[in-house]
């Protein structure tokens, strides 16, 4: 009996370890075509992006240069530093106008009111429309000649002369304000979202306790959207500074480099100047300089622990 | 502390589609100073509302509410002197139970020692004071509950509200934060109103049993009363378990006859003129609990016969369900009975134990029958 059973047992424990081994095939097959897409789409790029950016020329007449072009980039080159500091103008702008503008909107949009599913709906259309196509019509919104912007601020507003609203001076606030206008909706979907879940016995407790309205968004709110907020502000952040074709469609980086933020200026350099390798450079710099922002941030705020709890 | 007396209390919703919902119709009531009511009802009888009125989160549509004679029906929530225990405890997530507990006073005109020595006084008298440092999810459903009750009770209010408190927790839990609530107004009697859809708590915790159906009030009473003297139909069957036997009859003759009888049930003269005089066409019925319903041997002199449909076995007792001319009495008979369906019972009850109410009105007529 006890040798038959000892068979059966040893045999199980064979048959197990097929099995294990066999679902542990199964598991690294059914992860593979992620793990390619990812070598092929994510990782030989950007190491080809490197490898670029310690070259010169164009096409397929690389020479090997060493670290000249960042050598060049950043101690001889002052619109590579221009660039630099529009890049973190446009992008901090950017997260400041949309944060506060996607806040402010879902809070309103979290009230109960009358057609309210048709409103949240109408709401999401400005991220429907293709970025080319909101660029072009806000050229022709804001045209210094044409626009019906300036025709109603001549009409109706004691404005009396037309305003140019990609002027050196302007280009940046323009651009900055339509990005917003089209992406402030990303904040509050994610915002409202997170305001959704609140329980209103919260508001109405802190109510009772005597907080006014302002002390209701301190106390009750802030502290349930203060991590929504930091990972939004964070991926905000990301995307902004490395937005290319909101700008590019805009103004392609002028009047003069008014508005050549990194991207631009990286552009510029590829395909402007036929020079892939200081472009590469360029791209390259700005991805260390997210990588270590994002460390830092995360290290200060650790808005992953956020999420988790 | 205060009293609290609701005048034509009215408060009507307006849908979105249009139409009205009447939340709460009208609404007279007193509570007395120091006094455990619990305001007891089926789902969606308005006694959410109803204790949401007195608490100020919701606005009446017409009518008043008085705090000690003062009229309060337009003062904010924060300054009536109320306090409110939430059906969803609503502690922050992501403060310490001490800082929810603090919470209760930070708006209040409190210095920093004296609060301590309040958080630290409340926190031992519900028994949390090793858990200050934890956050909410970290604790257990009665441990919450008690952190909330902390935090109501720490501004020390003229008027304590609770919203169907309890109902999250599991049932042994349940009965545990029952005694502890009671003690606690035994300890601090505070003008306390409690709403529940739960009879036993209502039996159990209140001074007084405020029974609510269709946003109206059918009877304000204390326990032993409202179980033993209902006014109406809607309360003998709202309270108690297992609920109350409702037999159609008609009181003629000077006896009670109902299909479900096996003879007439005498009745005094004094009652068949009242009935003749107030009871359309003599329609009544008749309401008997089921542990006040008895088996008898054959022979004896029965009121209803049938036969065993379904029982239930209750621990104490088993609910046994009989038929008879379509109609369903429930007995409660002893645990080591247990019968066989089919099986024929005859059963008696005692004039004493007989309350009739008009059959359509639903209005009591008496709730101890006399014998003639």
């Amino acid at each position: 009996m006890s040798t038959i059973q000892k068979r059966i047992s040893v045999n199980f424990d064979n048959l197990n370890q097929w099995i294990d081994s066999r679902d542990n095939l199964l598991g690294y097959l059914l992860l593979l075509p992620a793990v390619l897409v990812f070598l092929f789409l994510s990782v030989l790029p950007i190491l080809y992006g490197i490898w670029i950016s310690f070259h010169s020329g164009a096409g397929s007449n690389l020479d090997f240069v060493g670290l000249s072009n960042y050598q060049n980039l950043l101690f001889a080159d002052s619109n590579f530093w221009h660039s630099v500091w529009l890049g973190a103008v446009y992008a901090v702008y950017s997260v400041v106008l949309q944060t506060v503008a996607g806040v402010a909107i879902a809070l309103l949009l979290n009230e109960t009111f009358r057609f309210q599913n048709f409103v949240r709906t109408l709401v999401l259309v400005t991220y429907l429309i293709p970025t080319v196509a909101v660029a072009i019509i806000f050229r022709f919104l804001l045209d210094h000649q044409i626009g019906v912007l300036n025709y109603y601020l001549i009409t109706y507003t004691p404005v009396d002369d037309t305003i140019n609203f990609f002027s050196q001076e302007l280009a940046i606030h323009s651009v900055t304000w339509i990005s917003g206008w089209k992406f402030t909706i990303f904040v509050v979907l994610i915002i409202l979202a997170r305001l959704q879940s609140i329980d209103s016995e919260l508001y109405e407790l802190a109510r009772i306790n005597g907080a006014n309205a302002f002390r209701r968004f301190i106390d009750v709110t802030y502290p349930h959207i203060r991590s929504a907020l930091f990972l939004v502000i964070l991926l905000r952040g990301i995307f902004m500074f490395n937005k290319f074709d909101m700008i590019y469609i805009l103004t392609r980086g002028g009047p003069f480099d008014s508005t050549r933020t990194m991207v631009i200026y990286a552009y510029y350099q590829a395909f402007g100047r036929a020079d892939y390798g200081t472009g590469a450079a360029v791209t390259t710099i700005m991805f260390l300089l997210l990588a270590v922002v994002a460390i830092i941030y995360f290290y200060y705020f650790a808005p992953e622990e956020e999420v988790e709890s | 502390m205060a009293s609290v007396e609701c005048i034509d209390l009215r408060r009507v919703f307006e849908l979105s589609d249009g139409g009205e919902e009447v939340a709460v119709n009208s609404i007279d009531v007193t509570i007395e100073e120091g006094e455990f009511a619990t305001v007891v009802g089926p789902s969606g009888c308005g006694k959410t509302t109803f204790l949401r009125m007195i608490a100020g989160l919701e606005t009446p549509t017409s009518g008043d509410i008085l705090f000690d004679g003062e009229d309060v029906t337009d003062v904010s929530s924060q300054n009536r002197g109320i306090s409110m225990v939430f059906q969803s405890i609503a502690l922050f997530p992501f403060k310490t139970v001490e800082d929810n507990i603090r919470y209760g006073l930070k708006y209040a005109d409190a210095e920093g020692e004296e609060v301590d020595s309040r958080v630290s006084e409340m926190a031992e008298m519900v028994g949390i004071t090793e858990l200050l440092n934890k956050k909410p999810p970290q604790l257990s459903g009665g441990q919450q509950q008690r952190a909330a009750l902390a935090r109501a009770l720490i501004r020390d209010p003229e008027v304590f509200l609770l919203d169907e408190p309890l109902s999250d927790l599991d049932a042994k839990l349940k009965s545990k934060m029952r005694t502890e609530l009671k003690e606690l107004h035994q300890m601090l009697p505070k003008t306390t109103i409690y709403v529940t859809h739960d009879q036993v708590e209502a039996m159990t915790l209140s001074d007084s049993v405020i029974v609510m159906n269709d946003g109206e009030i059918m009877q304000k009473s204390p326990p032993d009363e409202i179980y033993d003297h209902p006014q109406n139909a809607f309360v003998a069957r709202f309270i108690g378990s297992p609920t109350i036997n409702m037999i159609k009859g008609t009181v003629e003759d000077g006896v009670i006859t109902a299909d479900l009888f096996n003879r007439p049930l005498p009745v005094t003269a004094e009652l068949q003129e009242t009935v003749d005089r107030e009871v359309e066409n003599n329609e009544v019925l008749v309401g008997v609990r089921p542990n006040e319903v008895n088996k008898v041997s054959d022979g004896e002199d029965s009121i209803i016969t049938g036969s065993v449909r379904i029982y239930e076995q209750m621990g104490d007792e088993n609910i046994v369900y009989v038929e008879s001319s379509d109609e369903e009495i429930r007995v409660s008979i002893p645990p080591n009975d247990i019968p066989e369906p089919d099986d024929q019972f005859d059963l008696t009850f005692t004039h004493e134990d007989v309350h009739l109410f008009d059959a359509s009105t639903e209005e009591v007529i008496t709730n101890e029958l006399t014998r003639p």
